[in-house]
């Protein structure tokens, strides 16, 4: 796979305050690539270097081999017209009608009117709104507000779509439908897509691969599967298990375990067995199942007994099961 | 009191207000682009330029305006031929009522949603594609509402031209109903005044709102 994003070392800083520091990141040609973090992380920042917006204050942002913040400027307004961006608050223009939104890229190469409508017209078929054409953007729901911005940014054949938080503002069904146009768009058009998010949930569904961003710089990088099922840093884990340690008192814990299930041990009575093995009881703080591409994981955190060998006992059972097992301490 | 006089009189004022309205935003619409564009958080802040710029439309918006008629006789007198009547009284309007233009526009520039803008960067649009393209568009109800104010300005502005040897209603009121204690004179040019304020502002806001496309009902 050719790599179409290039990141390295980059640094941004707004003043005094730095946003980015020391960033790496590749992005291969055709994935669905996830940045995913808490809000003030520096996700949208980052976003907004690869496409220019943002001029980096050290380090190289490469895109298509090419670094934008070298560019002169006809050239990077050239650069930017490949980048399609939607965003969380779709940023249509409210005078204009959906056409003419759509449009509006067409209008900036001094295209004649009657292929840019023409172009516009068939852009809006492909997100399913050729019957608002003539529709003013007030009059849409944020789905189709969303489609729009979709359509607007694919106007100028883009080789990369960058989603800023661009299903933050719609709700959970909405979003599938958004998202599954996405999917489609990557597939069938071969378009990069870049989503920046703060849900895990997000990037389960249609990412391939995913970097966790924390305080400015990548924790962690790797294939949505592998992260999910084993985050290493600990700004991994508060995404993935939404920090379920520091929500629970427990007093009496010496120890607790993360347990890690993959597809088949998800449906074996694993818990029951161990408890039956080492012959005390447990309690489970926290437990949480999902499908990750197409198959059901789940992850368990457990507090194990104060008696050292039921303990031992308990972790040898799941060590014989094929249970992957990491010992956590409790806040 | 003749009805000719009275008809004249608003005719002339109309034609001040109207004219002195249209140079005014020859004038004060690039400078409020200016003003919007170079000045702290615009498209392209440019401090030396966009401080100047800001301290002659505040040094011009300080200067009172009957100072402003009387200073500009000379000038007035070189660009009209003359410092008396209607179209002499244009002059002092138009660069009276300029900077307010200015900062009406710049107003309605800062209005606009800076999403928007950042949605049109992001296309690839140039800077003036920015304004022309997106900003002045998005925010036309706002400048419509502004030219609706900005000709009422105007229309008060133009009553005082009656004192140098203006025309219209204002030089009706302060020649007969001031000079002559013609009260009756007087209080028929106030009612015409408060009608064609009306008027402005009311057909201001109905064109405003018609082409808000934000909340048209249609």
């Amino acid at each position: 796979m050719n790599e179409i994003i290039h990141i390295e070392h980059l640094k941004k800083s707004f003043g005094e305050l730095t946003v980015l520091s020391d960033v790496n990141l590749s992005i291969f040609e055709g994935e669905i690539f996830g940045v995913i973090g808490l809000s003030g992380a520096g996700k949208s920042t980052l976003v907004r270097c690869i496409n220019g917006l943002e001029k980096p204050s050290g380090g190289r942002v490469l895109v298509g081999g090419c670094e934008l913040s070298t560019l002169p400027k006809r050239e990077l307004l050239a650069a930017r017209r490949k980048i399609g961006m939607i965003f969380q608050q779709f940023n249509l223009f409210e005078q204009r009608t959906v056409q003419k939104n759509v449009r509006f890229p067409f209008e900036l190469e001094g295209m004649s009117r009657s292929e840019a409508n023409e172009r516009s017209k068939r852009l809006l078929e492909l997100v399913g709104l050729s019957d608002k054409l003539h529709a003013y953007p007030s009059k849409l729901s944020g789905g189709q507000k969303q489609r729009v911005a979709i359509a607007r940014a694919l106007a100028s054949n883009p080789h990369i779509l960058l989603c800023d938080e661009a299903t933050s503002a719609l709700d959970p069904q909405t979003t599938e439908q958004i998202l599954s146009l996405l999917k489609q768009i990557n597939r069938n058009l071969n378009i990069t897509i870049v989503i920046i998010t703060h849900e895990m949930s997000l990037v389960e569904k249609i990412c391939d691969r995913v970097a966790i961003i924390d305080g400015g710089h990548i924790a962690e990088t790797g294939l949505v599967r592998d992260i999910f099922l084993n985050p290493r840093t600990e700004a991994a884990q508060k995404l993935v298990m939404k920090q379920p340690s520091a929500n629970i008192a427990s007093p009496l814990s010496k120890s607790c375990l993360r347990l890690v299930f993959d597809g088949v041990q998800a449906q074996e009575p694993v818990v029951a067995g161990m408890i039956l093995a080492c012959g005390a009881p447990v309690s489970i703080l926290f437990a949480d199942a999902k499908t990750v591409a197409g198959k059901t994981y789940g992850q368990m955190l457990i507090q194990l007994p104060d008696d050292g060998r039921a303990s031992e006992l308990a972790k040898r059972y799941l060590s014989q099961n094929g249970v992957r097992w990491s010992e956590e301490a409790t806040a | 009191m003749s009805f000719s006089l009275f008809l004249n009189g608003s005719l002339q004022t109309l034609y001040m207000v109207a004219v002195s309205t249209i140079f005014a935003y020859v004038l004060g619409l690039p400078l409020g682009i200016l003003l919007a564009v170079t000045g702290k958080g615009g498209l392209r802040p440019l401090r030396i330029i966009g401080t100047a710029l800001g301290f002659l439309v505040n040094f011009l918006r300080s200067v009172p305006f009957v100072i402003l008629l009387v200073a500009l006789i000379p000038f007035t007198r070189f660009i009209v031929g003359t410092s008396l009547g209607s179209t002499a009284t244009i002059v002092p309007l138009v660069i009276g009522s300029a900077p307010f233009v200015a900062r009406m526009v710049e107003n309605s520039l800062r209005e606009v949603d800076p999403g928007v803008v950042e949605a049109a960067r992001s296309m690839g649009a140039t800077n003036a594609q920015i304004v022309f393209k997106v900003m002045l568009p998005e925010c036309r109800p706002s400048l419509i509402v502004g030219a609706a104010i900005t000709a009422v300005t105007i229309l008060g502005y133009s009553t005082m031209a009656g004192f140098v040897g203006g025309g219209g209603l204002g030089a009706i009121g302060i020649n007969y109903g001031y000079y002559r204690y013609e009260t009756d004179v007087m209080l028929v040019t106030v009612l015409l005044l408060v009608v064609i304020v009306q008027l402005i502002q009311e057909a201001g806001l109905r064109f405003a709102n018609r082409s808000d496309k934000r909340k048209n009902k249609k």
